[in-house]
């Protein structure tokens, strides 16, 4: 799997929406399903899947998967 | 019954973080936990005391001052890799690090204070923080902190360690609350008065006195408050959280 898949597989996973729904456009709060409790399963499984530890700013800043894949990046995951 | 023959989902070995765990309730604790087959992670701010111990109970040293976010951090970025490394998870985190002031409010200034609060509430809050990331993988975790018989009872000249410790039995219901929904329990300790180093500085009256107000006429001992520890953090307290238990050989009661 490339590190995009394994992104979509993870939050697909974790807010437990559809594959295609995971764009760069998709926004923390703008669906149901991403809601604050989701979000912190989303981080716990993004953390397990890249093997990285975000900081605090990283998961309060992580509003979206694009600015999530620019995150990753800055933890060496490239995309 | 060892505490990784009953654990839902088990995962292949359990590692638990213990902070001050060189000396008193968080040294009793840690050899316990390793005589149970825990992983034990020790911590403390000296990194010699940290390693020595470490090898003599077949633990892993963290050394890092709790107080010190960016020692935290990196401690904890190391810690990753330590668990991923031995396909360990992280099961369990207590925070027994911590000092004791004992001095006449009027004398204990807003630094002194400060550093009570950091030690045994930022501390906690920031240990609590990135332990439960890591719980969080797996859905599953326990947290123990330690609260104290005066954050109920108050005692002179402990204003500012009885207002930290009050503010950790807070916590411990918080978090209880907010962290039940990834599988993360919260339990703290009330220790009465505990025969460690930090009451070192009593005299023999003194203790005296104290082992006479305590219900069962003696101070406690590390291991009596290992012990509860040690169950807050197994699966034998599934069903327990945002608990402070009183441990103080009914020092309290009326």
């Amino acid at each position: 799997m490339t590190n995009n898949e394994r992104l979509v597989a993870a939050f697909a996973s974790s807010l437990n929406i559809e594959a295609s729904q995971v764009v760069d456009e998709l926004e923390y709060n703008t669906i149901p399903q991403w809601d604050s409790v989701a979000h912190m399963v989303l981080v716990a499984a993004l953390e397990k899947e890249f093997d990285v530890m975000l900081d605090m700013d990283d998961i309060i800043e992580m509003s979206s998967v694009k600015i999530a894949k620019e995150i990753l990046a800055k933890h060496d995951v490239a995309f | 019954m060892r505490p990784l023959d009953h654990c839902p989902s088990q995962p292949t070995k359990q590692a638990v973080l213990i902070t001050g765990a060189t000396s008193g309730i968080g040294l009793a604790l840690a050899k316990t936990l390793a005589e149970q087959g825990y992983g034990v992670v020790v911590n403390s701010r000296s990194e010699a005391d940290c390693v020595a111990l470490a090898q003599s109970i077949g633990g892993f040293a963290l050394p890092f001052d709790v107080t010190d976010e960016a020692a935290l951090k990196a401690a904890f970025k190391t810690l990753n890799g330590y668990l991923r490394d031995n396909e360990l998870t992280l099961y369990g985190l207590a925070h027994c690090a911590g000092s004791m002031l004992t001095q006449p409010f009027h004398f204990t200034n807003v630094a002194a204070l400060q550093q009570m609060l950091n030690e045994h509430v930022a501390g906690a809050f920031l240990l609590s923080q990135w332990s439960s990331k890591l719980m969080m993988r797996e859905q599953q975790g326990t947290i123990t902190l330690l609260s104290s018989v005066v954050a109920q009872q108050g005692s002179i000249g402990q204003v500012a360690y009885a207002s930290a410790k009050a503010a950790i039995e807070g916590m411990t219901k918080s978090l209880a609350k907010e962290l039940g929904q990834y599988g993360v329990r919260v339990n703290a300790v009330a220790p009465g008065v505990i025969d460690t180093p930090l009451i070192a500085e009593l005299s023999d009256e003194q203790r005296g006195t104290i082992q006479k107000s305590t219900v069962l006429k003696r101070l406690g001992q590390p291991q009596d408050i290992a012990q509860v520890l040690a169950f807050l953090l197994s699966n034998q307290s599934a069903f327990m959280t945002g608990q402070v238990l009183s441990v103080d050989g009914g020092l309290q009661l009326p």
